[in-house]
């Protein structure tokens, strides 16, 4: 039971950002309100409006 | 002691005739008691075993309903409202008879568009308030709880049969042994119940996924309040890409879509081309993208019918694009996996239309799913 309390698997939720312009990419943690092809952020090398290309979950081993 | 000979104490020698009775008592009552009740103690054991599954599916069953009365608490549902959905999780579906099956596709969608109608004009009569992905959330929640009341419901009713039946210990076995690979879907259901609420989308998005960037910059349409579709050019063929309108949960009319547009500005397609999630097989990886042929679709089989029916009658071939991923991941939120491999299946895709379409030509490429937390 104790090990399998130590051994949990927690999934943690990203948004992945991307430039369409530039390719340029940047993950971060899921907002609420986030969903893919949303408008969200600016390009930091060239200021273009990025959108949400990918959102998952990746199970983080919580010891 | 003779090679050969019998010893009750398996070559003890006891030093009193008390001692020769008391070991003879300990080595041979449970013996014999296993030999009588050996089978009776097995179906106890099986039946706590079941037992406690039953209690998770319990609390699965019990926690998504307290989730959808909560989340319609949020919405600013209360009191009668929220009777009325508890009222509609227990809600049945009474699917045709079966026995002359000539008909029998139109006879069950017209069973589920009734209940997806009824379901809906409720859903809006109680959410007076909520806007159009908050009632979908909604419905979608209250589907869930459905399917884990029922699970449970059933599980139940089996448990208690096997705790009647003499020769239970054959039902319980088999109870037992379906019951962890049910457990973790009720599991996976429950976990989705958070998705929604998020629009956090899942492994079944994967079709969705993939085919939404071609329709990110290009012109819209409608074809009902639940599918969307676009048209591209792609090295001289004239592409029409169809998906379930997003990012609320929907799979959308696909089947009907398809229908119109090759009966319309589509007819005389070279290829209609699927995009879906499809089971994996155990020991396969998760976001393998595998082609082959024929419609890519799951659910209870009308879809899947109606495209084959149109695309035989027009003789377009009809391709599908799978991404691999486990019952599982279809029905939790998505995986890295399953999401990168969507850049896979788009080159996938468009190489087929290279092979497969003419320039001049035209093709259709659908994306199956639930579209949740994808729009386009």
């Amino acid at each position: 039971m104790m090990s399998r309390q130590k051994n949990q698997q927690l999934p943690k939720y990203y948004s992945v950002e991307e430039c369409p312009k530039c390719g340029y990419k940047i993950k971060r943690d899921f907002k609420d309100g986030d969903y893919v092809l949303k408008i969200s952020g600016v390009c930091p090398r060239d200021n273009s409006p990025m959108f949400i290309s990918m959102i998952y979950s990746e199970v983080e081993q919580h010891k | 002691m003779s090679a050969g000979s019998f010893s009750p104490l398996f070559g003890f020698v006891p030093n009193s005739p008390t001692e020769y009775a008391l070991y003879m008592v300990i080595i041979w009552v449970p013996y014999v008691v296993l030999i009588i009740y050996g089978q009776r103690l097995q179906g106890y054991a099986i039946m706590a075993d079941v037992g406690r599954y039953l209690s998770r599916l319990k609390v699965d069953a019990e926690k998504s309903r307290g989730n959808l009365l909560s989340y319609l608490q949020k919405k600013g549902v209360a009191g009668d409202g929220q009777r009325t959905m508890e009222g509609m999780i227990e809600s049945v579906t009474i699917f045709p008879e079966n026995m002359d099956p000539v008909g029998i596709v139109k006879k069950m969608e017209l069973i589920i568009r009734t209940q997806e109608d009824h379901v809906k004009l409720r859903v809006r009569e109680i959410m007076k308030s909520a806007n159009d992905l908050e009632r979908t959330a909604a419905i979608n929640m209250l589907e869930i709880s459905s399917a884990l009341d029922m699970i449970y419901r059933v599980v139940r009713h089996y448990y208690l049969i096997t705790k009647k039946s003499p020769d239970g210990i054959y039902l319980a076995a088999q109870l037992q042994m379906i019951l962890p690979s049910l457990v973790k879907q009720a599991d996976a259901y429950l976990n989705a119940m958070d998705a929604l609420e998020k629009l956090l989308p899942l492994g079944d998005a994967a079709g969705p996924l993939t085919v939404s960037r071609w329709m990110k910059d290009s012109q819209k349409y409608d074809y009902d309040d639940e599918t969307v579709y676009s048209e591209m050019d792609y090295k001289g063929r004239r592409v029409a890409v169809i998906k379930a309108k997003g990012p609320g949960a929907s799979v959308g009319k696909v089947d009907d879509a398809l229908a119109n547009l090759l009966n319309g500005p589509y007819s005389g397609s070279s290829a209609v081309i699927m995009i879906d999630a499809a089971l994996k097989l155990e020991g396969e990886r998760s976001g393998d993208v595998a082609m082959g042929m024929g419609a890519a679709i799951g659910g209870i089989g009308t879809e899947k019918f109606k495209i084959e029916d149109v695309s035989t009658k027009l003789g377009i071939p009809v391709y599908a694009v799978i991404i691999k991923e486990s019952l599982l991941e279809a029905i939790s939120v998505m995986t890295r996996d399953i999401a990168e491999a969507a850049d896979q299946a788009r080159k996938t895709i468009l190489s087929l239309i290279e092979t497969q379409v003419p320039e001049g030509g035209k093709a259709i490429i659908i994306g199956v799913g639930n579209t949740l937390g994808v729009a386009q």
